[in-house]
């Protein structure tokens, strides 16, 4: 892509870390409630 | 009519006796506006086409800043909850806080503003320009303001959030406020901007005193 | 069904199944979108490689947009029908719409600098975004702020219901504030008619990423229900079950 390569990646990069971080973050929330719920039971 | 000229007379008569911590957001206002005198150099033309500009920001700045307390202290002891009860009453009272709290931030910073702007090498009649500009922008200004500060009255630390989340509905104000004094210092048309400024002040003229009351009321939920 | 779907319980459960193929189709759409934008369109003609930052740029900043106009939407319905789960919808939009904001502005900037130049322009478009991102940051802001949730959920209405209004005036003070002040230098590619080729691919983005933010924010509303209503036995039952 000659010069204009690294700014048509990091964009790419950028995109990538941004939707894979909103994508992943309701899940693993979803999974520390769970998590939670569950040591509250153990402890008592 | 009348509960608003009560109102508006004991707001007045609040700052009154308040003192000296009636005249800081002006002292704010002038000092910012020496500072950036100094620190632009000493070339005619960029002292004057910055000078607008900074002028304007600097009373923005100064007016958000006063905004926090507008309803601050009647939240506190109680007067606000009482105002809210009587609904025939909340309208005129409201309306009277904001016209008092104009009269005491906007009208003055208006009035300073072509004395601060000779320190930029201003000529007299786009000085004349800026206050006129000031003077109709403060009060659309107030009225933004007065929504941010209703939303955020009682919470701990609502001075940031209420910069964060006011500034960005003063930008409009701001820059077709440096927009009118920029033409009209070029020599050049300024009615679009002009005409923008007062239909801002309109609109929000017209819907903000209605919202607050709502607003205000959801805050008393404490 | 509508009606079903306002109950806190029935949503939660329902939504599931959906996060699950919008996710699906949406990832596959970006993959196949973007995979194409990057290695299987030539080069344009005048802004050479730099093009290929569009399909992500475009659909990012119009996503921005839509979700902004999507949370004064149900800030409105809030206000008027007092329904729970608009503002379980704004509680869950507002950070995903902050990230696709900071998402178009970042790719905005690495775009303009091969192209024009230059890294920002002030103009209408890109100012307007900006704020947009500071409007959504004072959602979130606002929300967290306030600890009673009726408040929270009145006062963040209100705010998105204000920079609503705003937006578009921004458009026009700076429009007037820039072309009578200064000559605009450079047309955003405004006069640069796009050949059919370049803009395929941009609508398989532009659709996998709405679909994609629609999975994202029913995932988020779920996580949020839970968080409400954990007290409530379906939330308990739900806990068991899983």
């Amino acid at each position: 892509m000659g010069d204009h390569g690294i700014y048509v990646w990091s964009v790419y990069a950028i995109g990538l870390i941004f939707l894979g971080a909103i994508g992943t973050y309701p899940h693993m929330a979803l999974r520390r409630l769970k998590r939670r719920r569950r040591e509250d039971k153990e402890q008592r | 009519m009348r509960r608003f000229a009560a109102t508006l007379k004991r707001d007045v008569l609040i700052a009154i006796r308040s003192g000296v911590e009636m005249l800081n957001p002006l002292a704010f206002f002038a000092l910012t506006g020496v500072v950036f005198a100094i620190v632009f150099g000493s070339d005619l033309d960029t002292r004057q086409i910055s000078g607008i500009p900074a002028v304007w920001t600097t009373a923005l700045f100064a007016n958000m800043l006063a905004m926090e307390g507008i309803f601050r202290r009647d939240y506190d002891d109680g007067t606000l909850a009482h105002l809210l009860l009587d609904k025939t009453a909340t309208l005129p009272a409201i309306c009277a806080k904001l016209g008092a709290h104009w009269l005491l931030t906007g009208l003055p910073i208006g009035v300073l503003a072509p004395i601060v702007g000779v320190g930029f090498g201003l000529p007299p009649v786009t000085l004349a320009m800026l206050m006129a500009t000031i003077l109709i922008g403060t009060p659309a200004l107030t009225l933004i303001g007065a929504m941010g500060a209703a939303l955020v009255v009682g919470l701990g630390r609502g001075g940031v959030l209420l910069t964060l989340l006011v500034l960005p509905l003063y930008v409009p104000v701001l820059l077709l406020g440096i927009g009118v004094c920029h033409q009209f210092h070029a020599g050049a048309v300024y009615t679009p901007q002009l005409v923008g400024l007062f239909a801002i002040l309109t609109g929000t003229l017209t819907a903000v005193p209605l919202a607050l009351g709502p607003i205000l009321r959801v805050s008393q939920d404490r | 069904m509508f009606h079903r779907m306002a109950s806190p319980e029935h949503f939660f459960a329902g939504a599931r199944l959906w996060v699950f193929w919008l996710y699906l189709l949406g990832v596959t759409g970006l993959a196949i979108g973007s995979a194409w934008g990057l290695f299987f369109v030539p080069p344009e003609k005048y802004q050479g490689d730099s093009v290929r930052i569009m399909y992500l740029h475009v659909p990012a900043a119009h996503l921005a947009q839509m979700i902004y106009i999507a949370i004064a939407v149900a800030g409105a319905i809030h206000i008027i029908w007092r329904l729970k789960m608009a503002d379980v919808f704004m509680a869950a939009a507002a950070p995903i719409g902050a990230i696709t904001t900071a998402l178009a502005l970042i790719s905005g900037i690495m775009w303009g600098r091969p192209t024009w130049g230059v890294w920002w322009i002030w103009d209408a478009r890109t100012t307007s975004v900006l704020i947009l991102f500071f409007l959504f940051f004072g959602l979130v802001a606002l929300r967290q702020a306030i600890g009673r949730r009726e408040r929270a959920a009145f006062a963040v209405s209100v705010l998105a219901i204000a920079g609503a209004i705003n937006i578009p005036i921004i458009k026009y003070s700076v429009e007037w504030f820039t072309t009578l002040h200064q000559p605009a230098s450079i047309e955003l590619g405004r006069n640069i008619a796009i050949d059919t080729v370049f803009l395929l691919p941009l609508f398989v983005n532009l659709a996998s990423l709405y679909v994609f933010v629609a999975g994202v924010i029913l995932a988020n509303m779920r996580v949020d229900l839970v968080n409400r209503y954990q007290t409530t036995s379906w939330v308990s039952e739900w806990f068991r079950n899983n």
